[in-house]
């Protein structure tokens, strides 16, 4: 699944995506719900954009960090992953199995290049954090006037 | 049983009419597991952003309470651009149906996740009573 956002200033809000999912929903709901429920957009992701760089932050509760795998190709953010199920004994009575589990795979298209040398991620309590440096030549250069 | 689709969309937890919460953040429901052997009940809960400082696990006569703070940060310096899922606290009740032994009750976090292992109370557990068939 990929996300262009060339302007920032389209998403003003981002309760303009909660409201626009919600239609979405709802919208399938009343046409029958051939679509069923949004498949293949795990995990959730939140982005954070500032000149300098890039801010991916992702919620994976029960993922072993060694089982994820980021990449950067150019402009091209990837997060990749599996969620292991639970072992257990045989002889279980389930009375509640809400938790999924499985591979799962997010690209996104980030609005510059970025250093993927200078690519940091972090994940604690299950909450991983990317920070992706924007390439320096790709930085806005501030030009001064010099008034000769 | 279908097999669980992992599920991007949070949902909110509900407050009983005419409440509110002290905390200014949105609460959510924690996705379960739950099962069974024969002498433990487990229950496993998603709670991205939880450790163990912040877990808050109360159990009143049958009545298991989870709750986990979670503060929000934004990063410095940098706009949001995209966002599909929000940040808040968990919080969820179960009404047990067995007698579960309160002190050997154990809660450990891992990676966001609770793992909660509650043994069965010795009475509680089945009991097979046998039948003598008279002559």
């Amino acid at each position: 699944m990929f996300f262009r956002y060339g302007n920032r200033n389209l998403w003003p809000s981002s309760t303009i995506w909660r409201d626009l999912r919600r239609l979405q929903r709802e919208m399938d709901h009343l046409l029958g719900g051939t679509r069923g429920p949004i498949r293949n957009v795990y995990p959730a992701m939140n982005i954070w954009v500032s000149d300098e760089g890039v801010i991916a932050t992702s919620e994976i509760p029960g993922v072993d960090p060694d089982d994820l795998d980021i990449t950067v190709v150019g402009e091209t953010l990837t997060l990749s992953g599996t969620r292991q199920p639970e072992e257990m004994a045989q002889d279980v009575k389930y009375h509640r199995r809400e938790r999924g589990y499985g591979d799962f795979s997010r690209t996104f298209e980030l609005p510059f290049r970025v250093d993927p040398d200078q690519v940091e991620a972090r994940f604690r309590n299950g909450v991983l954090h990317i920070m992706l440096p924007r390439l320096a030549a790709d930085k806005p250069k501030k030009i001064s006037v010099s008034s000769a | 049983m279908s097999e669980p689709t992992m599920e991007i969309e949070k949902r909110e937890a509900e407050l009983p009419a005419g409440t509110e919460r002290t905390r200014m953040t949105e609460t959510f429901i924690p996705s379960v597991d739950i099962y069974e052997t024969e002498d433990t009940v487990f229950l496993l809960a998603d709670m991205p952003g939880v450790d163990d400082e912040s877990i808050d696990i109360t159990l009143e006569k049958n009545v298991l309470t989870i709750r986990g703070e979670v503060e929000a940060q934004s990063p410095d310096e940098h706009e949001p651009a995209y966002s599909e899922y929000r940040v808040g606290d968990y919080e969820r009740t179960f009404t047990l149906s067995d007698e579960v032994d309160r002190d050997r009750i154990e809660a450990t976090m891992k990676n966001g996740v609770l793992r909660l292992r509650l043994p069965k109370a010795e009475e509680a557990k089945t009991r097979k009573i046998l039948v003598k068939a008279e002559d």
